[in-house]
C-alpha cells in the first residue's frame, strides 16, 4: 500500500476501533472503546493523565496488541505497510546525542523506505529552522530543536495519519506557531492528526472531533460543537453586591466580583440576567460556550 | 531478515565502529598487548646477561680464577675500585680467600638497579662456576655439560602412538587460542549491545523506534550489527596476530597449516555462543532500568566465558569427567568447555552434535521470548521488572 493508494479512497474512515479492551495484570487500562477517526481530520485525544491515552497510542502503533475488539487502519488490519504510513511524534525520549542530525534522519527515512532522503531533509530541515545544523552533532541542538528534529522524523515518510502526543511541549511561543502551522498545513492536504494533549486552548482552535478517556474508559467522544451543546452554557458576570439564589444553575464559580455561572442546558439565560439585575449591580453579562477546560476538568471530576 | 532489520543493523555497526572507544579496543588492545610482551622479553632477556657486552674486573684472593674475555684482573680492591670508577669496568668481583668454603662474592658496581646487578648475571655464575668445575678437576667437556641448559627434544605421540608433526600440535594450541579470542569477541560484542541497548532505554527511545519497525527488526538488527562489529574487532586481531606471527621466528611453523575441522568447530561455536549471548544480553538490558545495572546483571553471563579458566585444573585433569559433560551441553558453558576439550582430548561426536543442538534449540527458544521481553521492556521505565512482569511480557501478545 501506498501513500497516495490511501489518499484515493476517500470514503474510508481513516482508523476504525471497535470495542477494544487492554488488559494488564487484570486490570483494564482500556475498556471496549469503539470510536472512528476520518480522513483529513485533526482529532484530539485528551485525558487526565493515566487515562490510558499512551496505551491507545501504542495499540494503534501496535506495539502493544488487543486483548479484544478489532483495530482497522486504512481499513486493513495492521501491517508493515501500514506502519509506514503512520508517523509518530512521541512526548518524550530523545534521540542518540552522538550521531550528527543528517545521519539520524536518513537512519529513520531509511527504515520508512522514504526515496530522495536528501532532498526531503534539506526542505524539512529549511522548513523547521535547523538546516545549520544538519551536519552537527545532536548534543548540540536545544530543546526546542531537538522536539523539531523529532517532528522531521515522524513526517519525512509524509504519513497519511500523524500521531502527535504532546507536540507543543518543549516548544516556545514561535516554534509552537510554526509548528501549529505546519499541522494545519499537513491537515489541509489530507494528512489525518490524532493529537494527544492536555493544551485545551489548542483543542479548540485545531481539533474537528475529540475523544476523550478516563480510567480507560471513553467519557467524551464526538465535534466540539456537539460536545460543548451537551455541556450546556456558562455566563460570565462582573457584579458589585451579593449574588442571590438563581434557578437553572448547574454551579458557581465565585471571585467577589467576577463569577462564572453554569447553566442547565436549554436554561433561559434572559430569565437569569433578571433575577440578577433585581439583586446586584450588572457591569457585565457574557453569555458563551463553555470552554474545553471547564469541560474537561468537569468530566475529570466526575 | 528483513530490509528494516538491515538497516537497523547497519546503521548499530556504523554507529559503533566509528566511536573512539572501539577503535581504541580494537587497534589499541593488541597493541598494548604486543607493548606488554615486547617488554616481557625485552626485560627477561636483560635479566642475568645485564653485563654480557660490559667488562667484568676480579680480584682472585684465592689464585684459582684463570682469565677469560670479558674478565679483567686487578692485583688489589684499591685498583679494582679505581677501575670502576674510572668507568673502565662495570663491575668487580671480589674472590676472598675463603670462597672455597664459604661460596661468598663479593660485588661493587656503580650500576645500582635491579637488573643491572653484577652478582646475579649469568656470565658471572658461569665464569664462576667454570672456574669451581675446574679447581675440581672436572674434565672441559664435563664442565660444559654442566653448564650447558638441559634441551630435551619432545616428541608428542598420537593416540595410535605415532609421533604428531608439528601442524598437528599448531591444530591443537590454534583452536585452544582461537576460543580465548572468540571469546572476548563474544563479550566484547555483546557488550556493546548491551549498552546500546540500555541507552536507549535510558532516554526513552524504544517506543519511537518500535513505531518504525518491530520488536523483531529492532532486535535482530542490533543482534546482527553487533555481530558485524565483533567479527570485524576479531578479524582485526587475528590479522595483527599473523603479521606478529609472521614477522616472527614461528612463522614456518604456520606456513602450511591448513584449516582443521577444528577450527571449523571454533567458528560454529562462536556464531551460536554469540547469538546466544546476544539474545540473553538484550532481554537483560530491556529490562534493567538503567545501563549500570544492565552491565551489573551482564556479568553473570561474563561469568559463563571464563568457566575454561575456572575449572582449568578439573578440565586438565579429566576433561571427560561429568561435570565437564553436564558444561558442555549446557548452553551457556558449551562454546567455551566444549572447545577447550576438543583441543585436549577426543570428545565423542555425539556430544558435540548434542551440545550444538542443545545451543541452537535455546537459540530459537530464547530468540521467541525475546522478541517479547524486549517489546515490552523497553517501554518500562525508571523501575525495576519483577519476574512475574517478565512471564507477563512473555504472555503478550
Amino acid at each position: 500500500m501506498t501513500t497516495s493508494d490511501h489518499k484515493k479512497d476517500d470514503s474510508r474512515n481513516v482508523l476504525e476501533i471497535e470495542h477494544l479492551t487492554k488488559t494488564f495484570d487484570s486490570r483494564n487500562i482500556l475498556e471496549d472503546l469503539s470510536f472512528t477517526v476520518n480522513k483529513g481530520e485533526v482529532f484530539g485525544l485528551l485525558g487526565p493523565n493515566g487515562a490510558g491515552k499512551t496505551t491507545l497510542i501504542r495499540t494503534i502503533l501496535d506495539i502493544f496488541r488487543p486483548d479484544a475488539g478489532t483495530i482497522s487502519l486504512f481499513g486493513r488490519t495492521f501491517s508493515d505497510e501500514i506502519k509506514d504510513a503512520i508517523g509518530y511524534l512521541p512526548e518524550e525520549g530523545s534521540l542518540d546525542k552522538e550521531i550528527p542530525v543528517a545521519e539520524c534522519i536518513r537512519y529513520f527515512a531509511e527504515l520508512k523506505h522514504v526515496d530522495a532522503i536528501d532532498r526531503k531533509m534539506d526542505a524539512w530541515l529549511k522548513r523547521l529552522d535547523l538546516t545549520e545544523y544538519r551536519d552537527k552533532k545532536i548534543q548540540e541542538l536545544s530543546k526546542g530543536m531537538h522536539r523539531r528534529l523529532q517532528f522531521i522524523l515522524a513526517v519525512i515518510h509524509e504519513p497519511d495519519l500523524l500521531i502527535l502526543d504532546e507536540p507543543f511541549s518543549g516548544l516556545d511561543p514561535l516554534n509552537t506557531k510554526t509548528l501549529k502551522d505546519i499541522l494545519l498545513d499537513l491537515s489541509g492536504k489530507g494528512t489525518t492528526l490524532i493529537m494527544s494533549t492536555h493544551q485545551m486552548d489548542e483543542v479548540e482552535r485545531m481539533c474537528d472531533r475529540i475523544l476523550m478517556l478516563n480510567e480507560g474508559k471513553m467519557v467524551l467522544y464526538g465535534s466540539l460543537g456537539e460536545i460543548r451543546r451537551q455541556f450546556g452554557l456558562s455566563v460570565e458576570v462582573r457584579y458589585e453586591g451579593t449574588l442571590p439564589h438563581i434557578d437553572h444553575i448547574l454551579g458557581i464559580n465565585d471571585s467577589g466580583n467576577v463569577a462564572e455561572l453554569i447553566v442547565e442546558k436549554d436554561a433561559d439565560t434572559q430569565a437569569i440576567l433578571k433575577t440578577l439585575v433585581a439583586s446586584v449591580t450588572i457591569r457585565k453579562f457574557e453569555v458563551k460556550q463553555r470552554s474545553m477546560n471547564e469541560i474537561f476538568l468537569e468530566v475529570c471530576k466526575r | 531478515m528483513t530490509a528494516k532489520a538491515l538497516v537497523v543493523a547497519k546503521f548499530e555497526f556504523l554507529k559503533t565502529v566509528r566511536r573512539k572507544g572501539f577503535i581504541l579496543g580494537t587497534i589499541g588492545l593488541p597493541v598494548f598487548m604486543l607493548i606488554i610482551i615486547g617488554l616481557s622479553l625485552y626485560a627477561g632477556a636483560g635479566i642475568g646477561t645485564a653485563p654480557a657486552n660490559q667488562t667484568v674486573g676480579y680480584v682472585d684472593a684465592v689464585g684459582f680464577v684463570q682469565a677469560a674475555p670479558g674478565f679483567v684482573q686487578y692485583p688489589d680492591i684499591a685498583a679494582g675500585k679505581a677501575a670502576l670508577v674510572n668507568g673502565d669496568i662495570h663491575s668487580l668481583l671480589i674472590v676472598p680467600p675463603e670462597y672455597i668454603r664459604t661460596g661468598t662474592l663479593t660485588v661493587y658496581t656503580m650500576d645500582n638497579s635491579l637488573l643491572g646487578s653484577a652478582g646475579s648475571s649469568r656470565s658471572v655464575q658461569e665464569f664462576m662456576t667454570q672456574n669451581l668445575l675446574r679447581h675440581e678437576n672436572v674434565s672441559d667437556q664435563a664442565a660444559q655439560k654442566i653448564l650447558s641448559p638441559v634441551s630435551p627434544t619432545v616428541i608428542v605421540l598420537d593416540e595410535a602412538g605415532n609421533p604428531k608433526g608439528d601442524q598437528e600440535i599448531l591444530g591443537f594450541l590454534l583452536p585452544f587460542a582461537l576460543t580465548m579470542v572468540l571469546a572476548l569477541g563474544i563479550l566484547t560484542s555483546s557488550g556493546y549491545l548491551m549498552q546500546g541497548i540500555g541507552e536507549e532505554k535510558e532516554s526513552r527511545r524504544g517506543e519511537f523506534l518500535l513505531s518504525h519497525c518491530s520488536a523483531e527488526e529492532l532486535l535482530g538488527g542490533k543482534i546482527l550489527g553487533y555481530a558485524c562489529v565483533g567479527l570485524l574487532q576479531i578479524v582485526v586481531w587475528v590479522t595483527i596476530g599473523l603479521a606478529v606471527i609472521a614477522a616472527s621466528p614461528f612463522a614456518q611453523l604456520f606456513s602450511e597449516l591448513q584449516v582443521t575441522w577444528l577450527v571449523c568447530l571454533a567458528v560454529i561455536y562462536f556464531i551460536l555462543g554469540y547469538f546466544l549471548f546476544s539474545v540473553s544480553t538484550a532481554c537483560t538490558a530491556s529490562l534493567a532500568p538503567s545501563v549500570r545495572e544492565a552491565q551489573q546483571v551482564s556479568a553473570i553471563f561474563s561469568m559463563f566465558a571464563v568457566f575454561p579458566l575456572i575449572f582449568l585444573q578439573f578440565l586438565l585433569q579429566d576433561p571427560n569427567s561429568l561435570m565437564m559433560q553436564f558444561l558442555t551441553y549446557f548452553p551457556y558453558t558449551a562454546p567455551f568447555i566444549a572447545m577447550v576439550r576438543l583441543t585436549l582430548v577426543t570428545v565423542p561426536p555425539y556430544e558435540i552434535v548434542v551440545s550444538i543442538a542443545v545451543l541452537i534449540i535455546s537459540i530459537a527458544v530464547l530468540t521467541r521470548l525475546a522478541a517479547r521481553i524486549f517489546r515490552m521492556g523497553m517501554l518500562t521505565y525508571g523501575k525495576r521488572v519483577s519476574f512475574r512482569e517478565v512471564f507477563r511480557f512473555i504472555r503478550e501478545k
